[in-house]
Order: structure tokens, then C-alpha cells, then sequence
């Protein structure tokens, strides 16, 4: 250890230790609230991007619960930013389900559900929790 | 104890991992987990029916299931000797095994699962929309229609009440209004647009 370093820790005072940690900590949990915001919540009803058995065995879908009212939902699935397909579907009771097998081959890490649900959200993106696009 | 940066790094990891698990204590698991209302009771599902595809591929066909929880589920797919499954960019035909993958619904509160797939073009597929459901025992047929009047057709209802109608090109849903008519007369425009 230099000296540089010597004097940086000398100067480390237990409050100062304490804030560290504490920042630390509060890192850790912002980081993972904002991962689970973005993968998958409700607004009045739950949808998201939802992997299938894994992050990387390429099954995943965009999907909309049914509820709140609506009659309409949409669920889209992208990779690197291209539409690869999608579903709308009506009624009271469907879920909007779209699963990318039923589209192709794809990279999960790189995609996203982009969802609609009339009187109830506006169109909006979720990507993967794992998200490396 | 003597505070070094290793000593002092290893503090902080473990701080963020902390608060890692706290929230998650907090947001739940991450979920990885398929849809639970959508989950396939094994032995529940049948084919059918089937429609040929608009240009000559392989033919379209419905996977109906019932899901864990009583839900009326519905698949739409292509048909390789006698096989359910999907073909990819390549147009290579892939074998789908039964799973979470359904459109579900309740016939008892709605009298059709109505939804409209979208497969856009891929280096050696042709775009394609299909669009699809299941009706429940009260309805005697469907109307499929396009707004600018190119389109009139009335897919066949199979057993378990599926029915499918593939298109060429990529159609917004909400060109194609699907009317409903119920075994006593009365007809139910969905509209989704």
C-alpha cells in the first residue's frame, strides 16, 4: 500500500465508514427495484415482459392480464428494436399473451413488450430484467 | 481491526448486496414464471381446426387447451405432418411442445376469445395475419371482415369452438372487425380498434 493510501484511509472516520455502507446499501436497492419496474408491474392490472424457464433460453412473452374494464389489449414483442410480432386481442376475459417461439428465434436479453391496454394504460415498453440491448 | 481497501471494498459489496435482497424482500421475486392462468392441463388439448395458408405454405391450425386454472385456451400454429409448431425466419418448421403459450380466457364471461397475431416478414417468410379464437357453445359462426371491403369470410368453428382465418400481409387488427352471431340470432361486433 502506498502512501496515498495510507493517509486516505487514516482520514476515514467511523461516520464517514458508516456512509459509505449505507450508500452501498441504498445502491443495491434502488438498482433492484428499478430492474423489477422495468421487467414486469401492475397498473391496475399486471403485464410486463415475462421470461419463460430461464434469462437466456429465448422463451419469453409480452403479456397483458385482463381487467380494470378493458376490452382491448396489446402485447408486442421487439428484439434489438424490430418488431418480431405481436397480438391484440378483445373481450373482458383474454389475456394477451404473445410467446416468442410462437415468432422465431431470439435474443431474449436484447428484447422488450411494448403493451397498450385501452382505459387502463397507454402504450408503453418493458424490457428484460436481464436487458443488454 | 485494521481497515484496508480490500477490508473496505468487501464492506461495500456486501452493503449493496444488503440492499439488493432487502428490496427484493420488498418487489418479490423477479418473475420468471409463466402465467399461471395460462398453464396447460396435459391431456386437455386437441387440434383443429385447420386452414390452409393463403399462399401456398404450410397450413395453420388451432392448439386448444384447458388451463390449471378452468380457463379456455387457444394457440394458433402450422401443421407439419400432423405435428403443431411454428416455422422461424429461415421458414424451417420447429415442433411447439405444450406450454404456457396460450391465449386464455373465460367463455362463461365473454362468448369468444377474439385475438389477431401479427407476424411480420423475416428473410425467408412472408409477413402474415392471422386471426383467431375460441367460441363458446352459444355462438353458431363468425364473421371476419375488413374495413376497406377487400375481405368477407367466415371461418369454420371447430369442435372445441376454435377458429382460425390466415391472411397475407401485415393487417392492423383494428382493419378487421370480427361480428359474433349467438345461437338465438343476435350478432356482437368486436371492434379492435
Amino acid at each position: 500500500m502506498n502512501g496515498a493510501s495510507q493517509d486516505f484511509l487514516r482520514r476515514l472516520t467511523t461516520p464517514l465508514l458508516l456512509l459509505v455502507l449505507v450508500c452501498c446499501f441504498s445502491f443495491g436497492a434502488v438498482v433492484r427495484a428499478a430492474l423489477a419496474a422495468d421487467n414486469f408491474h401492475t397498473t391496475c392490472v399486471p403485464h410486463g415482459f415475462v421470461h419463460g424457464n430461464s434469462f437466456s433460453d429465448g422463451s419469453f412473452f409480452a403479456r397483458v392480464d385482463p381487467g380494470c374494464g378493458s376490452t382491448l389489449r396489446r402485447c408486442d414483442l421487439y428484439t434489438w428494436g424490430s418488431f418480431v410480432g405481436g397480438q391484440t386481442v378483445t373481450g373482458s376475459s383474454a389475456t394477451c399473451n404473445a410467446w416468442s417461439s410462437d415468432f422465431g428465434t431470439f435474443t431474449e436479453c436484447a428484447s422488450t413488450a411494448h403493451l397498450a391496454n385501452s382505459g387502463v394504460f397507454s402504450d408503453h415498453v418493458h424490457k428484460a430484467a436481464n436487458w443488454c440491448g | 481491526m485494521r481497515l484496508t481497501p480490500v477490508k473496505l471494498g468487501a464492506a461495500a459489496l456486501a452493503a449493496g448486496a444488503l440492499g439488493v435482497s432487502a428490496a427484493s424482500a420488498v418487489v418479490g421475486a423477479l418473475p420468471t414464471s409463466t402465467p399461471q392462468s395460462s398453464v396447460p392441463v396435459v391431456g386437455s388439448e386437441s387440434i383443429g381446426p385447420i386452414a390452409p395458408d393463403p399462399e401456398g405454405d404450410l397450413d395453420w391450425a388451432l392448439r386448444v387447451y384447458t388451463s390449471t386454472s378452468g380457463a379456455s385456451c387457444v394457440e394458433v400454429g402450422r401443421l407439419s405432418g400432423g405435428r403443431f409448431g411454428q416455422i422461424d425466419a429461415r421458414n424451417a418448421f420447429h415442433v411447439l411442445p405444450l406450454d404456457a403459450s396460450g391465449t386464455c380466457g373465460d367463455l362463461t364471461a365473454d362468448p369468444t376469445i377474439l385475438a389477431v397475431n401479427v407476424y411480420p416478414a423475416r428473410r425467408d417468410r412472408e409477413a402474415r395475419t392471422v386471426v383467431f379464437g375460441r367460441a363458446g357453445p352459444d355462438v353458431a359462426g363468425a364473421l371476419v371482415r375488413r374495413r376497406d371491403g377487400s375481405l368477407q369470410a367466415r371461418p369454420a368453428i371447430g369442435a372445441a369452438g376454435g377458429f382460425v382465418l390466415p391472411l397475407a400481409g401485415m393487417i392492423a387488427a383494428s382493419e378487421l372487425p370480427v361480428t359474433i352471431t349467438l345461437d338465438d340470432g343476435r350478432n356482437r361486433v368486436y371492434d379492435l380498434s
